[in-house]
């Protein structure tokens, strides 16, 4: 029993973290048509950016790196909107692609050439790691955050979707960027809006991500936004309920076979999961929410 | 209020637009006529800035309008429906027109203007929380215009407002550019059906290969099957002799 | 001419560069100067490989390494002698650590796997739209990479590789590529090509015209799989070891770069593409090792090489999105200016 509600609480967590990538992706996708590839810098650059705030201005608490983090994911979403994203904006989508792909070669090398390639320790407050003992179950704060912290991030993000005008054009825009700007929306300030957006959702990642794993490096952010794409894939790509939907669904299965593979060959976790959403995009290949009528839509 | 001087459109090598001069004065209904392909919807287009001018110069009163972006020209007061409604389908109607509303910052006024609209088209008010998606074409196509009019445009140009409505339908919405008019604002209607379009209208231009072949007062045009039957393939058994050129553009 | 003598003879043109190269790298450089030919060669195989379906289709691929390193382990684990294998890999299955084929024998099963993996992995890529797609061949190169990793028996997991007969050198390299070059472009020209070059322009409009994009983009991709996976066995052969390391993202990159640079959409580009990068690669790898210049002592920059490759990337597509060479080979390019010079030169005696 115990053990069952410590991996349904993991899968949980692993989830929510999938979702909050694969709801950034989303967004991007849904409101200009971008894949952006280099989505996982924006983890990377929060983790440098609060490793180096902790090596030069040497705060007191680790509490403090926590905001700093989320904002220069921010950041760096936005300007990279404004500096790569935007001369390409009416491009075919595999432009954009390959575009956000260069960028995340470059940032990767740019830690490497500017910090190492080996990763640098960043502290986050150690109440994360903290557990707490509900009846027979010991669970770690972190598990209880991610899950809550998800949940208030979706909530908030509904609430803007549904009862903002920002919101509301975004959401209009996945189907119809012209006739938004015969609103008199400013075109410029929904896709701003989106990547501010999933640059928030993907600090708030990097935070879980640099919590459990307590460094940086210049890889750090491939490996969970390549799980977040094929979350986002398997929900339908571009639908934001299959964003989170998928992510979560990836969280569990990830999970899963994480229980059932024998010791011997765990290390084929990934590959596992993978073959699995593949087995799953035979039966569905428009993914969980995807409509089939899209098939070429967006494409270049 | 709008005046259009030499303005010119090209998608690459195709010219949809040559040199086209057209004025709309406040308070006018003006209709823009001609066959399919004969450039209206991008003279339009470019008149808001969806599409690029490749020469000319586009005035609102003495605002210069040319190459502004959509969004910024909205917001001096006017505003497109375009062709074939393009509502927000995933959005219910209540949405579609907060949108609309997006620019402006009178609260009080915007909730004014939604009650009186809605009273004029209790179809809306109905189908209020639906997605907009969920409504049929002539609804979908009352809600585009109620959308437009919620940024309380000076200037509304309307791209084909009867396309594939029924008969009774294209009556309504024609009566409805009336009621609009009577609210004060300046209406610029691009229309197949001509002969519907000439009883409203004050003045009407024809355009034909992206050139004005005609332009003069409704009734006019209205009047003389000479014209009509030329420039519009109305009412003459050979039909449209622009419509053939214009196939070839 | 026929349209298919045309594309042969354009091909043919087009693969007498790196023949050409060969030859001079043969007759007038240094060793460290072939290495990097050689390379260049595999490389050009690899990006050739991926032009056939990233530039017909317009699918952007980023798991075509994959097939590289199928391709190389298979040939290499084929090729190793039994001595050898017993103590590198005493454990392999499927009875293969009493198995030693020669060069031939080990290539010809290499690709032959390499081609019928593509085509499983191809039924379930090829069902989906453009994006989804895209993100599917990232997965499977990471399938394919744990698997590398995880595989000790047959692969030794992370360790290297090693003591496969070197039985490539640059003639064979070079005539290869030439070869390669020439069925790159005479798929690029092939019915099944121009469809699917015409289908990647409007999907809706090719699917009404009854031409079957799936089964044209699994071909392609087929096809696209069993190049790559011959360049990844020459890559075994050439180098003698190799880990799974090599068939990661820095590959991926470089030949991407390649493709880029000189443009997808034709075989041309991504000759000149290839060519361009090696280049471009070497002097940055020079810079990078700290070299001495003029006297200067220039500091060791790490990343330098990954800098440029993501530079090029992003520059060429906001610059020249279709590239240095653009949608046409090089050949109709040089043709339609010679016939339109002549064209200008009649309507002017004609005035
Ligand atoms: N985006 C575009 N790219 C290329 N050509 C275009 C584009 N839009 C319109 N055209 C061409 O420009 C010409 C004028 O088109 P336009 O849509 O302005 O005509 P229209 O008068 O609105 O016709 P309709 O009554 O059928 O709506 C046509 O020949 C059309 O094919
Ligand atoms: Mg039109």
């Amino acid at each position: 029993m115990e053990y069952v509600v410590q991996q349904a609480l993991n899968a949980l967590s692993i989830g929510g973290e999938y979702a909050l990538l694969a709801l950034g992706l989303a967004i991007v996708f849904s409101v200009m048509g971008l894949v952006n590839f280099a989505h996982g810098e924006f983890i990377t650059i929060s983790g440098y950016t609060m490793y180096a705030l902790f090596i030069f201005a040497a705060p007191t608490s680790a509490w403090g790196l926590l905001p700093i983090g989320i904002l220069a994911s921010i950041t760096a979403a936005v300007v990279f909107e404004r500096l790569a994203f935007r001369p390409i904006r009416n491009a075919p989508a595999t432009t954009g692609l390959l575009t956000a792909f260069g960028l995340s070669i470059i940032v990767k090398n740019f830690f490497v050439t500017v910090v190492a390639t080996r990763s640098k320790a960043v502290p986050t407050p150690e109440f994360f790691t903290e557990m707490i003992t509900i009846g027979t179950i010991n669970i770690q704060v972190l598990q209880i955050l991610e899950g809550a912290v998800t949940g208030v991030a979706l909530m908030l993000l509904l609430i803007l979707l549904r009862h903002t005008n920002i919101g509301l054009a975004m959401r209009a825009a996945s189907t119809d960027f012209n006739t938004v700007r015969l609103m008199g929306i400013r075109a410029n300030q929904v896709v701003l809006a989106a990547f501010a957006i999933s640059g928030f959702l993907a600090g708030l990642a990097a935070i879980f991500i640099i919590a459990r794993r307590g460094a940086a490096d210049p890889f750090m952010g491939f490996a969970p936004v390549l799980k977040a794409f094929v979350a986002a894939v398997l929900g339908g790509f571009g639908s934001l309920a299959g964003a989170v939907v998928g992510g979560f669904a990836l969280g569990i299965a990830e999970v899963v076979f994480q229980v059932v593979l024998p010791e011997s060959i765990a290390g084929y976790r990934d590959a596992f999961v993978f073959l699995f959403v593949g087995g799953l995009l035979i039966l569905r290949p428009q993914g969980i929410f995807g409509q089939s009528a899209q098939f070429g839509d967006k494409e270049g | 209020m709008l005046s259009v001087d030499l303005l010119s459109v090209s998608y690459g090598a195709i010219r949809a637009v040559r040199e086209v001069s057209l004025r709309v004065e406040e308070g006018e209904i003006v209709a823009l006529l001609g066959p399919n392909g004969a450039g209206k919807t991008s003279l339009i287009s470019a008149v808001i800035g969806l599409v690029p001018v490749a020469s000319g110069k586009v005035m609102l009163g003495d605002v210069d309008i040319t190459r502004k972006k959509p969004e910024d020209i909205v917001r001096l007061g006017v505003t497109m429906t375009p062709e074939g409604r393009h509502i927000f389908g995933d959005l219910t109607v209540d949405e579609n027109l907060r949108l609309g509303a997006a620019v402006r910052k009178d609260k009080a006024g915007v909730k004014k203007d939604l009650d009186e609209l809605l009273a004029m088209f209790p179809i809306l008010q109905e189908r209020y929380n639906s997605r907009a998606q969920t409504l049929s074409g002539g609804e979908q196509q009352q809600l585009a215009i109620v959308r437009a009019m919620m940024s309380r445009p000076k200037l509304l140009m309307l791209d084909e407002p009867s396309l594939g409505l029924a008969p009774q339908l294209v009556e309504q919405i024609f009566q409805l550019i009336s009621t609009l008019r009577d609210r004060g604002v300046t209406l610029l209607v691009v229309e197949q059906n001509a002969h519907e379009a000439l009883l409203f209208a004050d003045r009407a231009y024809v355009l034909s290969t992206g050139q004005i072949r005609f332009e003069g007062a409704a009734g006019e045009l209205a009047g003389s099957e000479d014209l009509m039957a030329h420039y519009l393939g109305i009412g003459a058994e050979t039909g449209a002799p622009d419509a053939a050129d214009a196939a070839k553009v | 001419m026929r349209p298919y003598l045309r594309s042969l003879a354009g091909g043919a043109a087009l693969a007498a560069l790196p023949i050409i190269i060969g030859v001079l790298i043969m007759l007038f450089a240094s060793g460290s100067q072939v290495r990097v030919t050689n390379i260049f060669f595999i490389n050009l195989i690899v990006v050739l490989g991926l032009q056939v379906t990233m530039g017909n289709s317009n699918v952007a691929n980023l798991g075509h390494i994959s097939f590289m390193g199928i391709g190389a382990y298979v040939a290499g684990i084929l090729a190793i002698p039994i001595a050898i294998k017993s103590t590198i890999l005493p454990d392999a299955p499927f009875g293969l650590s009493v198995v030693e084929y020669g060069p031939f024998a080990a290539t010809l099963v290499a690709v032959a796997v390499t081609t019928a993996i593509a085509f499983v992995t191809g039924l379930v890529i090829t069902r989906q739209s453009g994006i989804a797609a895209t993100i599917v061949t990232l997965a499977w190169l990471v399938i394919v990479h744990v698997v590398f990793v995880n595989w000790m028996d047959l692969t030794r997991g992370p360790r290297a590789l090693y003591g496969i007969p070197l039985s490539t050198n640059i003639v064979w390299l070079m005539f290869i590529a030439a070869a390669v070059v020439i069925a790159a472009r005479v798929f690029r020209d092939s019915k099944s090509g121009v469809q699917l070059r015409a289908s990647s322009e409007d999907l809706h409009a090719a699917a009404a015209m009854g031409v079957n994009v799936r089964w044209l983009r699994l071909w392609a991709w087929v096809f696209s799989g069993a190049i790559i996976g011959l360049g990844g066995v020459m890559y075994a052969f050439l180098i003698g070891s190799m880990s799974p390391k090599s068939f990661y993202f820095e590959t991926t990159f470089l030949t991407l770069a390649m493709l880029i640079l000189g443009g997808m959409r034709s075989v041309s580009g991504a000759v000149i593409g290839a060519i361009m990068v090696t280049v471009g690669f070497e002097f940055m790898r020079f810079i990078e090792g700290a070299p001495e210049i003029l006297g200067v002592q220039l500091p060791q920059i790490f990343g330098l090489t990954g800098f440029f490759l993501g530079g090029t990337i992003v520059v060429v597509l906001a610059l020249r999105p279709d590239g240095l060479v653009g949608n046409e080979e090089l050949d109709e390019m040089i043709e339609r200016r010679i016939a339109r010079r002549r064209m200008r030169a009649r309507v002017a005696a004609d005035g």
